[in-house]
């Protein structure tokens, strides 16, 4: 059975998604998968294109929050959803991904921001889990 | 740099609060080391436990350790969980050294509310409901994303952001009688597009005049009852009438805005040697760089949700005189905003008597509801004081309140702004087909145009605390007074 990448899990008002990894790669990749799923795109095309996000925060927290809300910015911007996410660094501090996007219709859904509340990035038996929330 | 989390263990129960008056709960605060000044909150005694279902209280004894922070930080009894702070919270900090906070006024900058009256009766044009909610449905676009009435290049997205409502008008989008009765005039004098980012320019270019997703949405309703007659005659309303309300705010510009600046005040809080519980209260002294540059940015943002409001606005009257009559007159009752921070005058008693302080007033999820006299409410309504809307959950009852000295003593000037969610969406998609809320609503006479059938559920009444309690609780504590109740006969949602 395939490992779970990720689930919703249960707040008042918003969204709150939970992503799983063997290590931190994949699971900021998962993260943005999940992301990508609460939006729902509409009618997803083939890869068209790949595109580089930079980022650079004060801890690994934020790094994952700006690294969503920045992919968040492309996805509603250039109407794509994103297929595969490699990264050519990953430190503390900073980030370099490359994710290969595909064009969209459009999402179902809206995700106004992805909050910096009660971010949590934790070590389990089977590598790493982090919790967001997204703010729809 | 280090935020503080806080070493003891959070056990809030019901005997730390205090009781100061009936529906008004106080938690001291000694109870934990960081707080600068108490927390209030407004809530009806048989309700006590469900507060502490959620980490309302919690976020609300944040806010309190928030520098700069004057009186006591409030929340309103349709609090729920939030970000940094409760939805439904309202504190002040002394300006120009307090703290002006991104968080502390939320994602959706001036999300808020208009109400439009007509003449018209609610039993004279039954008929032609099914009508007029098509035809406004086709005219404002709702839902996610991009596609908007109009397409701004960005020297008119940035005259937008400058002048609000006000630049809407001078292009014909509306009556300049309009922008009396819209909170500010429709105009945030602070403003400032030059600290909008080039992004959050590019999301708003197309945009304008769309109604987004969510609990956004447009109602066609009914006057059912009056509450006070005088007043109703002041605001204009009349038993049976038929009134539009809009619920939206500045889509994705103001959440591109409220983004940038919590990430750069996230970065600065070791700059100004700030402390915090929680990074969503990050912020910066009222008076510094980082601060200015928010409140004009947040301002601009504010600008153009009533920008926003009042192209929506046009777009019903359009609808209105083509499927009704070409001579109906759709009036602004009030457009009030419910996520903002305002520079504000407070007068406190217990600093001194003569000095008069300006505050950063901090609403989020909470409605101005300033009192009779007040030079900032309209003319025509200075003897009653300022109208308060607030907006129902899908299909349940909406309310035109009145703000009271009490609240302008108590509360900063403020009260609720909804009903505020008790269920998750999550939950409510699983216990709730939208399908099904839709014919129940059906039955009870009620259209309901949305996009999503899943977003009916998510806004199901059953996942949103019941409004009458919230209102009743802001009533009896004295902070506004009920003068209309509204019910729908048509909604439409993203």
């Amino acid at each position: 059975m395939e490992d779970k990448k990720f689930e919703i899990l249960d707040h008042t008002a918003d969204v709150r998604l939970r992503a799983y990894g063997k290590d931190k790669k994949e699971l900021f990749g998962n993260a943005l998968l999940g992301m990508m799923s609460v939006l729902v795109p509409i009618k997803v095309g083939t890869f068209t294109t790949t595109r580089e996000i930079e980022i650079e925060a004060i801890d690994e927290n934020a790094l994952l929050v700006d690294f969503l809300s920045e992919a968040l910015y492309y996805s509603q911007m250039e109407d794509e959803t994103f297929l595969e996410v490699n990264f050519d660094e990953f430190g503390e501090t900073k980030i370099i991904a490359r994710i290969k996007c595909a064009k969209v219709e459009g999402f179902e859904k809206e995700i106004k921001a992805v909050s910096y509340q009660d971010v949590e990035i934790k070590g389990t038996k089977d590598g790493w889990e982090a919790t967001m929330i997204f703010d729809v | 740099m280090h935020f503080v989390f806080c070493a003891l263990i959070m056990s809030l129960n019901k005997n730390n609060l205090k009781l100061i008056k009936p529906y008004l709960y106080e938690i001291s605060k000694d109870f934990r080391p960081d707080m600068r000044v108490a927390g209030r909150f407004y809530e009806d005694e048989k309700n006590l436990d469900k507060v502490f279902e959620d980490k309302s209280l919690e976020q609300l004894i944040n806010a309190t350790t928030i520098p700069g922070i004057v009186k006591y930080a409030i929340a309103m009894p349709d609090m729920h969980e939030g970000y940094g702070v409760p939805i439904g919270c309202v504190f002040a900090t002394k300006a120009p050294e307090g703290l002006i906070s991104p968080g502390a006024v939320g994602y959706d900058i001036n999300c808020g509310v208009r109400l439009l009256r007509s003449s018209l009766k609610a039993i004279d044009i039954k008929s032609q409901i099914e009508r007029l909610t098509q035809g406004i449905y086709e005219a404002v676009p709702s839902g996610v994303g991009r596609g908007g009435a109009i397409n701004l290049d960005y020297e008119a997205l940035k005259r937008v952001l400058k002048n609000g409502a006000r630049h809407l008008v001078e292009k014909g989008y509306g009556e300049k009688e309009d922008l009396e009765h819209i909170e500010e005039k429709g105009e945030m004098s602070e403003a400032d597009p030059t600290v909008v980012s080039q992004r959050a320019l590019s999301r708003g270019r197309d945009q304008l005049g769309t109604l987004g997703a969510g609990n956004h949405f447009l109602e066609i309703q009914r006057v059912e009852k009056i509450f006070d007659r005088e007043i109703a005659k002041v605001f204009g309303l009349f038993e049976g009438q038929v009134t539009f309300m809009i619920h939206t705010g500045s889509r994705g510009l103001g959440h591109q805005v409220a983004g940038d600046y919590m990430r750069m005040m996230i970065g600065t809080m070791t700059k100004f040697k700030l402390k915090l519980p929680d990074r969503e209260l990050a912020g910066a002294p009222f008076g510094s760089q980082e601060g200015r540059n928010y409140f004009a940015a947040m301002s601009a943002a504010a600008n153009y949700a009533f920008a926003n409001r009042q192209l929506i606005a046009h777009r019903i009257r359009e609808v209105v005189k083509k499927i009704i009559a070409q001579d109906i007159k759709l009036d602004i009752v009030y457009d009030i905003a419910h996520n903002m921070a305002k520079l504000e005058k407070g007068r406190f008693s217990q600093i001194d008597k003569q000095i008069c302080t300006d505050m950063i007033v901090h609403r989020k999820g909470a409605t101005r509801a300033f009192p009779p006299g007040h030079e900032a409410i309209p003319q025509d309504y200075k003897k009653v004081g300022q109208p308060v809307i607030i907006p129902g959950s899908m299909g349940t009852a909406s309310y035109v309140l009145v703000g009271t000295t009490q609240a302008y003593e108590e509360t900063f000037g403020s009260t609720c702004h909804g009903a505020g969610r008790q269920m998750s969406r999550h939950r409510a998609i699983q216990s709730m087909r939208g399908e099904d809320i839709k014919r129940r609503l059906n039955e009870k006479g009620i259209i309901i145009k949305a996009g999503s059938v899943q977003g009916i559920a998510e806004e199901a009444p059953g996942a949103y605390k019941d409004i009458e309690q919230v209102i009743n609780v802001v009533e009896a504590a004295g902070i506004s007074k009920k003068v209309a109740r509204l019910v729908p006969l048509a909604v439409i949602k993203g």
